[in-house]
């Protein structure tokens, strides 16, 4: 059964990155969104929240760009589908990375809560 | 499957081929034609039938623009005009696009990949099945003048029974939900079929780019339709037994509607946008003369897209009061959407510049294509712009701008693909002459209607208004939209007739009229059944190009299963990354099974519809031994070992194999009801954290019982499937019954723990959204121990009657992903429901 889902994994790693931008998505909205409801974050007191989210983003933004190295390091392949798949692995891994740091630049620019 | 062991090859001339597979592949005529399953029959009935509705849609559209055609109209009523404009959405977008674009997947996949069929034709039929019933409700509704009138998102409260007390809300929850069943089949389909069913060496940078396209689509699709699924069951239960999801009053939120409606409704756009963009990126290289540019930069491109698109659902609630943090990260994601997009069009037109151009009708179109999505991609920008939203918002400026998108990004690239296509349909060739025609008629029509819109927009025209008076200045514009709307319209009709003609009168083509470098041209069109007389071993993305001869060696059998044996319907599988021959897969023949099911869901749908419930507690019955049988003769009843597959190779037969297509489809299956779980937390939460009127009233009694029930369940069932497995692997097949009985105890134990809970601990769903939602969780857990239940009982029968051996044990692994899933989905349940009690 393993070696069976190996091929499957390779094909997951494709969207990795892009799996780590849908958790920091889905986290920083999630997070912003109960702490605004809940009443434990207001515009009046906007920074304990804010730093959170930038922890949340930072974190996520290095665990990308960790990804995208940790794919470039996975070494070339002697063979023709394999080397399509690095360089599209590597590459979509490098769209996640940019896509989660993107995420970013609203929490410098927006207020919280409001 | 009538013989058990493969029979003896006989050396067979290309006609004596043709004739063998043709009577194998073939579909029965007369009433036999109800039991089709092949793909080319199915596909074939799926894009006719969506032109239907297009055609509908489309009759429809002129009943508004004759409404609209001057101020103060008593054409159509106010209630008979929200029953019109909501079905023209409906009906486009649910009965016309997506199945569309199903029905050309459908078709085209298996030839373009080599292959004979898809992996589960069976899957196919009765998905088709499902769309016609499913549609056809829709269109009865709307003859009976009990049509949906709540606007194609069915926003509520309008859409709830306080303002919406008819069966009209009813009918739109039911019959697209219907319709959603069969686009999660296609998407299981789809996804299973390009990972497995190539013909050899088909690596994955050799699959067609059009390959690539309708993947990520399905797998759009697969992740897209599940929380509008849920959405329409919530609202659907809160209309018939009122259980309060999306009222305020009693911890309900509109808000949770939006949310999931739009965690469809955007990939949506980008479901109908990709495969329109993947013929486009089929054609150009075909009418330049010139190879795709960029070809792994579009697959990266599309990938990307695919993703970030489902981060943008909520640009369409910029309106609700959102806090305006959370709508920055979804215009982040708006902004980051464009680049993908531009990637394909710098390709396209990097193509294009560097070849020569062969103005063809499909070109035209492709023109056409540009100029309009251009327009409707710049009118979106000012959309996703926050405060010009807030103006344009709900005024005929989104009308005009949805119509650029859709027709530019879908209807003109599909028309580009049918005239691409229609040779390989008909084996026919068309004149131009009517075609462009009707493509003038079209481009200026639809530009004349539509464009004037967005100013009728800004001057403040709002949609979905039946009537406006005279003075206040947008009648001039309203008249031309409405006169250019029939131009566009006698466009539509002329393009119907052109094809008819063709496939009537057209002159005969040869083969590959195009001189194209994919597979789907290297068979005799229109093409048989079994689509080629053997499968090439491919080294490059244009098999055609490298080897003009290919079509013709093919059919003399110098492929992959040239030789028909036993009986078969045979197609290769190959490994997914590497594309090299692994099994051959062994599809089954006609059957009715595909439509009993059908009929038996519909009878489920349409007693719910009437609130007839015992009824449909029988016709969940009927579909459970429907879906039995119709599994039941899979399989093999014999050990086998490797065949010989041509080309001095052998493979196992699927079944013998570890991986067979079963597996992956229920691994895809899962994902999608993954989806559908996660919606549902999401949900949960949503509700717990926004809705007013939280925390509720009173919560679960506090008590160990039932999750102790459940655990032990889980346990038992979870550690007795992988005896049952490990038994049958070791050849004791008796002890092995033994623990899938076991399993399938321990199955029904967790829906009776599950079921106990809103029985006796928890607050009636009526009372609060929260008694509502431990309710669905709790029945949501309980299925899913009842289908265990079954899918354990099922193993058991098939182990007695020799259909399961160590070598043939798919059920086993299917099983084993069931379990898995119940028991991290039974996890989390316990914990939603019991959690809060226990920490309060
Ligand atoms: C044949 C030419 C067409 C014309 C003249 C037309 C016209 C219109 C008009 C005037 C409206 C606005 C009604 C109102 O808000 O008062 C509308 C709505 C709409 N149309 Fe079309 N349309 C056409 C084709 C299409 C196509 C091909 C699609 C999709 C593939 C489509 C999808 C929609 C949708 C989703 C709505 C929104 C319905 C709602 O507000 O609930 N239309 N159409
Ligand atoms: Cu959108």
């Amino acid at each position: 059964m393993k070696s069976l889902f190996r091929p499957f994994g390779e094909l997951l790693a494709l969207v990795g990155a892009l799996v780590i931008w849908s958790f920091a998505f889905v986290g920083l909205y999630g997070v912003h969104g109960t702490a605004c409801a809940s009443g434990w974050a207001s515009p009046a007191d906007p920074w304990p929240l804010r730093m959170v989210l930038i922890f949340l983003w930072l974190g996520m933004s290095v665990l990308s760009g960790l990804y995208v190295l940790a794919m470039w390091r996975r070494g070339r392949s002697d063979t023709e589908p394999g080397h399509f798949l690095r360089y599209a692995t590597v590459a979509v891994a490098a769209v996640g990375a940019v896509a989660t740091a993107w995420l970013g630049a609203p929490l410098f620019l927006v207020r919280v809560c409001a | 499957m009538s013989d058990q062991t493969p029979g003896v090859a006989q050396p067979l001339t290309a006609i004596g081929r043709h004739k063998a597979l043709e009577r194998l592949w073939g579909t029965p005529p007369g009433w036999g034609a109800l039991s089709a399953v092949n793909h080319s029959t199915v596909g074939r009935r799926f894009i006719i039938t969506s032109f239907v509705f297009f055609l509908i849609g489309g009759v429809l559209a002129m009943l508004i623009r004759a409404q609209l055609a001057g101020p103060e109209t008593d054409f159509l009523s106010a209630a008979a005009y929200a029953q019109v404009f909501t079905m023209h959405g409906t009906v486009m977008m649910f009965l016309f696009a997506i199945p569309a674009i199903e029905g050309l997947a459908l078709y085209m996949l298996p030839k373009l990949m080599g292959a004979r069929d898809l992996a589960f034709p069976r899957l196919s039929a009765f998905g088709y099945w499902c769309y016609l019933f499913g549609g056809s409700i829709l269109i009865l509704a709307l003859l009976a003048g009990a049509a949906p009138d709540s606007g194609w998102f069915m926003y509520t409260p309008l859409s709830s029974k306080p303002y919406s007390p008819g069966i009209n809300s009813d009918v739109w929850l039911i019959g697209v939900t219907f319709v959603e069943v069969s686009a999660v089949c296609a998407a299981v389909e789809f996804m299973t079929t390009v990972l497995k069913i190539r013909t050899g060496g088909m690596a994955l940078h050799r699959m067609p780019i059009m390959v690539w396209y309708l993947w990520v689509t399905a797998a759009m699709m697969l992740f897209g339709f599940p929380p509008l699924i849920l959405g329409s069951v919530l609202l659907e239960l809160e209309r018939a037994f009122d259980w309060p999801f999306f009222d305020p009053a009693r911890g309900g939120s509109p808000l949770l509607w939006q949310h999931l409606f739009w965690l469809f409704g955007h990939p949506e756009v980008y479901i109908i946008f990709l495969p329109g963009a993947g013929i486009i990126s089929t054609i150009l290289p075909v009418f330049t003369g010139q190879k795709l540019v960029g070809y792994a930069w579009i697959v990266v491109a599309l990938i990307a897209l695919g993703f970030i698109s489902f981060g943008i659902w909520a640009h369409h609630m910029f309106a609700t009061g959102i806090p305006h943090l959370s709508l920055a990260f979804f215009s982040a994601a708006s902004t980051l959407v464009v680049i993908p997009t531009a990637v394909q069009i710098f390709a396209w037109l990097a193509t294009l510049l560097s070849g020569k151009p062969r103005i063809t009708l499909s070109m035209l179109y492709f023109y056409g294509f540009l100029s309009t999505f251009v327009i409707g991609g710049l009118s979106g920008v000012m959309v996703a712009v926050v405060p010009f939203d807030w103006q344009a918002h709900d005024t005929h400026f989104i009308v005009a701008h949805l119509h650029y998108v859709l027709m530019g990004g879908f209807v003109f690239p599909v028309l580009a693909g049918i005239y691409y296509w229609l040779p390989h349909f008909t084996g026919r060739k068309h004149l131009e002459g009517l075609g462009r025609t009707a493509f003038a008629l079209i481009m200026i029509g639809f530009n004349t209607a539509f464009l004037p819109m967005h100013l009728t927009g800004l001057l403040g025209m709002p949609r979905r208004v039946f009537t406006y008076g005279g003075e206040m200045g947008w009648d001039l514009l309203n008249l031309i939209s409405s006169i250019a709307g029939f131009i566009l319209a006698i466009g539509f009709a002329l393009v119907v007739v052109d094809i008819i003609q063709v496939a009537r009168f057209g002159r005969r083509t040869r083969r590959n009229p195009w001189g194209a470098g994919t597979l789907e041209w290297g068979m005799p069109t229109p093409s048989p059944a079994y689509n080629i007389g053997s499968q090439p071993h491919v080294s490059s993305r244009d098999p055609l190009e490298d080897d003009p001869g290919l079509p013709a060696a093919l059919a003399r059998g110098e492929g992959y299963l040239g030789q028909p044996r036993s009986g078969w319907r045979e197609t290769l599988s190959v490994h997914m990354l590497s594309g090299e021959p692994e099994q051959v897969v062994l599809l089954p023949g006609p059957t009715l099974m595909p439509l009993w099911t059908a009929l038996a869901t519909g009878l489920f749908f349409v007693s719910f519809l009437f609130k007839l419930y015992p009824l449909s507690a029988v016709a969940f019955i009927l579909i459970v031994i429907c879906v039995w049988r119709w599994m039941w003769n899979s399989g093999l009843r014999a050990d086998a070992g490797p065949v010989e597959i041509g080309l001095g190779r052998t493979a196992p037969l699927h079944p013998t194999a570890a991986d067979p297509p079963t597996l992956w489809g229920m691994i895809f299956t899962l994902m999608a009801n993954g989806v559908f779980f996660g919606a549902l937390v999401f949900g949960y939460l949503f509700l717990w954290v926004v809705a007013p009127n939280w925390p509720p009233p009173a919560l679960l009694a506090r008590e160990p019982v039932t999750p102790l029930i459940v655990l032990a369940g889980l346990a038992t069932g979870l550690s007795s499937v992988w005896r049952a497995t490990r038994a049958n692997a070791q050849g004791r097949a008796g002890d092995s019954r033994v623990w899938l009985m076991v399993s399938a105890g321990a199955g029904a134990v967790i829906a009776g723990g599950a079921l106990a809970v809103p029985t006796f601990t928890a607050p009636p769903p009526g009372s609060h959204a929260y008694g509502a939602a431990v309710t669905f969780i709790s029945g949501y857990l309980a299925f899913h121990g009842l289908i265990a239940a079954i899918l354990a009982a099922y193993a058991w029968a098939r182990s007695r009657d020799g259909w399961i051996s160590a070598q043939r044990a798919v059920e086993f692994s299917a099983l084993r992903l069931w379990w898995l899933y119940l028991a991290v989905a039974g996890l989390i349940s316990l914990a939603l429901l019991h959690g809060p009690a226990w920490l309060t």
